[in-house]
């Protein structure tokens, strides 16, 4: 007997006792096709388990033959169901189904935002304008903004680390209605 | 024997949902034996029987994801069977041959080979036989390979424990266990 097929019956002995471990189960599945002392011996060690501690009546080896055939049917059933047009048309489906929702919870949820954005702002501008300090717009900003929450956001942004081979993705960002907000309002500020 | 938590059969069943079905294929060689001599106890033909253990192993498989691990896979197992039979006995209106058996009393009967003895009296004499071999070969067992053997089939400790009672590491004990084995098996594969 060569020692690797020495430790695989050991393995299998072990395997019997509950001693066993994940990597030996692997490693034996891996063999158990190519090998067919592996699922032989597991059988005989078995039986003579059975044998030991019961009455035990002997079943013909063609069960084990038996089930495994009748998965490999049932198996083979399930993939000839599942044809390929019927696989795409079923994810076509599915993506026309959630890129339908998403636009239409984006365009609920942020309309009336953005739309209330660009009224706040004009509200602000105004006021500012009104005002002879240019820097009254930033002053309206800061008044209002907690103290404690900037500086818990100064520290966030400061624990960020960017990977600078992949950096996060910003296209989104750049095309959202607050971005665009923010543009609109520099833009102003600058004029 | 081994607890619920880290056993054969439970890593095995994940094996099996994880997509591999020579997995399964372990634990049907594992359980065939005793689930034959249940189902045999609800009938006496021995091809129906068979019939029975296939269709209880297909139904297994088949819902091998309900299985929570509350208890063994064995016991799991052996209520599949058990319904698996039933259900068989009640669709065909039969009775098991020569004896008033109720379907209650199978289930509960331990031991029972009234209907085995009838129906099969050659299989039962090549299992008397294997059984007198491997006892036969248990006794002709080396001193130390016998121990560290009968300490783990009868007494049920783990290799852990067996350390402990023979003094020796743990790679030691599985070896002697291993080589037990191998002497066992290589007496009653002649028979076979």
């Amino acid at each position: 007997m060569d020692r690797k097929t020495e430790f695989d019956l050991e393995s299998i002995s072990a395997l019997l006792d509950d001693e066993s471990d994940d990597m030996s189960i692997r490693r034996l599945l891996k063999s158990y096709d190519k090998n067919e002392e592996i699922s032989e011996t597991w059988r005989r060690y078995n039986l003579a388990q059975s044998l030991l501690h019961g009455d035990t009546t002997i079943v013909k080896s063609s069960l084990r033959e038996r089930v495994r055939e009748q998965l490999d049917k049932e198996n083979q059933l399930r993939v000839s169901a599942n044809t390929p047009w019927r696989e795409g048309l079923f994810k076509i489906g599915l993506a026309a189904s959630v890129a339908v929702i998403c636009v239409l919870v984006v365009q609920a949820s942020f309309k009336p935002t953005y739309d209330g954005l660009i009224l706040a702002g004009q509200n602000l501008i105004e006021d500012a304008s009104s005002q002879d300090d240019s820097t009254s717009l930033v002053q309206a900003y800061e008044t209002s903004l907690d103290a404690k929450a900037q500086e818990l956001l100064k520290e966030y942004i400061s624990r960020i680390e960017i990977d600078r081979e992949d950096p996060p993705q910003i296209d989104h960002i750049q095309e959202s209605p607050l971005f665009r907000f923010v543009n609109d309002l520099q833009s102003r500020n600058k004029q | 024997m081994g607890q619920i938590e880290v056993d054969t059969d439970r890593q095995l069943v994940d094996t099996v949902l994880s997509g591999n079905k020579n997995a399964f294929d372990m634990l049907v060689l594992r359980h065939q034996h005793k689930i034959y001599s249940l189902v045999s106890r609800f009938v006496s033909d021995s091809a129906e029987a068979e019939d029975i253990c296939q269709e209880a192993f297909i139904k297994a498989y088949r819902s091998l994801s309900s299985f929570r691990g509350d208890s063994a896979f064995y016991t799991w197992l052996y209520r599949i069977a058990i319904n698996t039979a039933k259900n068989y006995v009640l669709s065909r209106k039969r009775r098991p041959l020569a004896s008033d058996l109720q379907l209650e009393d199978a289930e509960i009967s331990e031991g029972n080979n009234a209907l085995k003895d009838i129906a099969n009296p050659e299989s039962n004499l090549v299992t008397q036989k294997l059984k007198k071999a491997i006892f036969d070969a248990i006794e002709e067992l080396p001193d130390d390979l016998r121990m560290a053997f009968t300490l783990r089939e009868f007494s049920g400790l783990s290799y852990e424990d067996i350390t402990e009672v023979m003094g020796c590491p743990v790679g030691t004990v599985r070896s002697r266990i291993f080589r037990a084995r191998e002497m066992i098996d290589g007496k009653i594969r002649v028979l076979l």
